[in-house]
């Protein structure tokens, strides 16, 4: 693929210090990425998946 | 002179006395001996204690009533006194007894009635004729 | 991304199109599209869009009214017809790139014309094969995204709308969608949500675990000190019941017994005493009866011996006895028996014989014969008084060994009495003791009692705390977990509404600057201005070169280069290297103007391939000489009315 997300996000998101957050991060933006064209709100599970992946760290 | 058939002294109640509140007389109670203890004791004790009778002397011992060793014991004590002619005069005799005993009987009186404790009268009396016996051969 | 060539078919007045573009390499990147107004130059824009992106953006009241389908195809075909716009293109390496649309489109029964969906296809080479995209919408949007389709296919009569009121909020819109922050966006609205909802769930929980936490805890001390309590009590109990043992142990071993054979024994002892003192006594009296016999005679001991020397003396000098004695006869007298033996009688006058001399005898009164008669008295007399001694010693001795006797009898007896009067004590004393022992043992268990009836009580009412506690405790946890959710969402999104406010300053710095080097080099006045900017609310200024806002002084067509400088600008941030397809680009610009940003528009759009579409107005010979070198391929459209519909024609110049 030409473009994926924006190196620009990509980049700062590396540039996060907290790595719990950093790593958070790059999966919601990954999440967000692949569900962009619907529009909706139904992965809510996925974030929650995410969500309690990282706070057992 | 009547015949004089008995001793006196000076008061019967002493001998009732005697007899009764004296533990000494009290199985041998007859009067006669104690006449006869009492003639001894005032014997012993000297002529000093020959008491005459007064004039109302009573009868406490008839002679018959004294033991043929008494009467004996009446003799030898009347010889000791007044020498072996003594024994012709037989009121005389009896006489001296009666005031020998009269002295004894005070003696007695003194010694076993008035706040003595029993038994110490008899304890000297033993002592006393322990002491006459050792002499004895 | 080039376009290489476009074809349609039966869309709208176009039934039968296939043009050619030119590509950006040989300076000559231009394609030109003329057309008189009204012609349909905005329907072939629209085709592009309607491939790409399935709708139509800039559509004229009559053509809304009229399906997409070019009429007269859809009747000449008896209702069965399909729209197909197919554009050829190529990517970044030169790999073809076949994106296609079709539509069908059919009467029903009542003849009312319908519309099945429509189809993206799209053909690319991987790997030297050609394949068939299987997820077409997904590649083209991650090629050609649609948000930015307004930065590479734009109406020119239309650009103006950045610089009116509601410009701003397309210029922010503009960047934002260049930025592709709204992925950002997204995540920030989605965190936003979970936060609230974590902090919503735990409102509901009101943890009241460490005020349990203290009721246990004081609950447990108080029970604690209970149970000390009640083993300090059961300690006493136990020596309590050794004590009470102990007693019973020496009860067992000794007085009570004793007691009892003690008692025997000075029943014993007390008669034994009594015993001894009554021969004692007895003894005592009867010597001292026969002392009252003894001691006159010992007192009299010196008369006995004076009275027996006298009869050895007168019996040495024979003067006792004499003949007959009168005791004999006395004696003979008494017995009634005569010398010879002869009972007397007072009838033969034997008796009267004896008495007579008697008298005669008595009459003499030789005291020889009273001496005779008392010599035996006094010869026993003087013998008895000899053994005096003797028999007192013997007295004592006889007396002393009873007292003895009873002496030791009476100590044993005092010891058994003592012995006695001690075993009463110390049994008094040992049931004292006992009582009071089996008193404090009664009130001991009482406490007992009443200890483990409290400690049952501490415990279940600390069991109960402690499920209550558990609860707590998993509300606690569970809110704990929510406040830690609720935090990691929170700070996670504060980075990324930082990272979406860096990024949209970023993006907006760059977009201002390219947008200034832009204007700049587009604007035919440089000097007049000073400067280009994008506010903070994203409104754009130009400064004039005095310093003061020039925007609202800017004639049309320098609002138009304005707004051309601005377009280069965000597709040239935005990273996609896409085709220009401008609509009517010079049309509301006067004459000289529009010879002057025709000078400077290919330099300006230098490399990219642009597709203009013109009318006759602004495509005028001056623009034309202007463009002429950079222009790779000219076209011109045409169109003819039928009674169905029109067919337009799109015919190289």
């Amino acid at each position: 693929m030409d473009t994926e997300i924006n190196q620009k996000i990509i980049g700062k998101i590396e540039k996060i210090k907290e790595k719990k957050i950093r790593e958070f991060l790059k999966e919601i933006v990954c999440l967000e990425f692949q569900n962009s064209e619907e529009g909706r709100w139904p992965f809510r599970e996925e974030y929650e998946k995410r969500i309690n992946k990282f706070l057992d760290d | 002179m009547k015949k004089r058939d008995r001793v006196f002294c000076d008061n019967l109640k002493d001998y009732k006395i005697l007899k009764e509140e004296t533990e000494l007389f009290k199985r041998e109670n007859t009067n006669s001996s104690i006449f006869i203890i009492a003639m001894a004791l005032g014997f012993k004790e000297g002529k000093i204690h020959k008491t005459p009778l007064k004039k109302g002397k009573e009868g406490v011992v008839r002679l018959t009533y004294f033991k043929e060793e008494h009467l004996s014991m009446i003799k030898a004590v009347a010889i000791m006194d007044s020498g072996l002619d003594v024994l012709f005069d037989e009121d005389k005799v009896y006489s001296i007894a009666e005031e020998y005993a009269n002295g004894g009987i005070k003696m007695l009186k003194r010694e076993l009635i008035a706040n003595k404790e029993p038994g110490s009268y008899i304890k000297k009396l033993c002592t006393e004729l322990l002491d006459i016996s050792r002499k004895i051969a | 991304m080039i376009i290489e060539s476009i074809k349609l078919t039966n869309f709208r007045q176009y039934q039968d199109v296939d043009i050619m573009f030119t590509k950006p390499d040989k300076n000559k990147s231009f394609t030109i599209i003329q057309a008189p107004n009204g012609v349909g130059k905005s329907n072939f824009f629209n085709a592009i869009i309607w491939c790409l992106y399935d709708k139509e953006i800039y559509l004229t009241k009559e053509d809304k009214r009229l399906p997409l389908i070019n009429t007269i195809a859809l009747k000449e075909n008896d209702g069965n017809s399909e729209v197909k716009v197919e554009i050829k293109m190529r990517d970044e390496k030169d790999r073809p790139v076949f994106i296609s649309r079709e539509q069908n489109f059919y009467y029903d029964q009542e003849r009312k014309i319908k519309k099945a969906p429509s189809k993206l296809k799209m053909v690319r080479e991987i790997n030297k094969n050609m394949i068939v995209v299987s997820e077409p919408e997904y590649i083209l949007s991650q090629l050609m995204p649609e948000t930015i389709k307004e930065y590479f296919f734009f109406d020119g009569e239309r650009l103006d709308n950045y610089f009116k009121k509601e410009g701003a909020e397309s210029i922010k819109n503009a960047v934002f969608k260049i930025s592709q922050i709204d992925l950002l966006d997204k995540i920030i609205i989605h965190l936003s949500e979970k936060r609230q909802s974590f902090v919503r769930e735990n409102k509901n929980l009101t943890p009241v675990a460490d005020k349990i936490r203290q009721e246990i805890e004081s609950a447990s001390k108080a029970l604690e000190t209970s149970k000390q309590d009640l083993d300090e009590k059961n300690r006493f109990l136990v020596e309590g019941k050794k004590n009470i043992k102990e007693i019973l142990e020496k009860i067992r071993k000794n007085p009570i017994k004793n007691a009892k054979d003690l008692k025997e024994q000075r029943i014993n002892l007390e008669e034994e005493v009594k015993e001894y003192e009554d021969k004692i006594k007895e003894l005592e009296l009867d010597f001292e009866e026969s002392l009252v016999n003894l001691a006159p005679k010992i007192l009299i001991h010196n008369a006995i011996e004076n009275t027996k020397e006298i009869i050895e003396e007168k019996e040495k000098r024979k003067e006792i006895p004499p003949g007959i004695t009168d005791k004999y006869i006395r004696k003979l007298l008494e017995k009634k028996e005569c010398i010879c033996g002869r009972i007397l009688s007072n009838k033969d006058g034997s008796e009267d014989n004896l008495k007579e001399l008697l008298n005669r005898y008595k009459n003499l009164s030789d005291l020889g014969s009273i001496l005779l008669n008392i010599k035996t008295d006094i010869e026993i007399i003087f013998r008895e008084n000899s053994k005096f001694k003797e028999t007192y010693l013997n007295y004592e001795k006889t007396l002393r060994e009873l007292e003895k006797k009873r002496e030791e009898k009476s100590k044993l007896l005092k010891k058994t009495i003592e012995k006695l009067s001690l075993s009463d004590e110390s049994f008094a004393k040992y049931e004292g003791d006992l009582e009071s022992f089996n008193t404090e043992i009664e009130n001991i268990n009482m406490k007992i009692g009443e200890l483990k009836a409290s400690i049952v009580n501490s415990e279940q009412f600390i069991k109960s705390r402690n499920e209550a506690l558990d609860d707590e405790l998993k509300k606690e946890k569970k809110f704990n977990l929510l406040r830690r959710k609720r935090d990691l969402c929170a700070q996670t999104l504060e980075i990324a509404e930082r990272m979406k406010k860096e990024i949209m300053e970023e993006t907006k710095e760059e977009i201002e600057k390219r947008t200034k080097e832009q204007f700049f080099q587009l604007i035919w006045n440089p000097s007049a201005f000073k400067d280009v900017k994008i506010d903070e609310d994203y409104t754009l200024s130009v400064i004039h070169a005095s310093g003061l806002e020039a925007l609202g002084s800017l004639s049309a067509g320098q609002r138009q280069v304005l707004a051309l400088s601005f377009i280069s600008a965000i597709n040239g941030v935005s990273g996609f290297n896409l085709p220009i397809i401008v609509d009517t680009p010079l049309g509301r610009i006067s004459k000289d103007t529009r010879s002057n940003i025709a000078q400077k528009l290919p330099n300006f759009l230098k490399n990219k391939q642009v597709v203009m579409l013109v009318t006759d107005e602004e495509y005028t010979t001056d623009v034309r000489k202007k463009l002429g070198s950079y222009v790779g391929k000219e076209y011109e459209i045409k169109l003819k009315e039928f009674k169905n519909g029109g067919i337009a024609k799109i015919i190289e110049k």
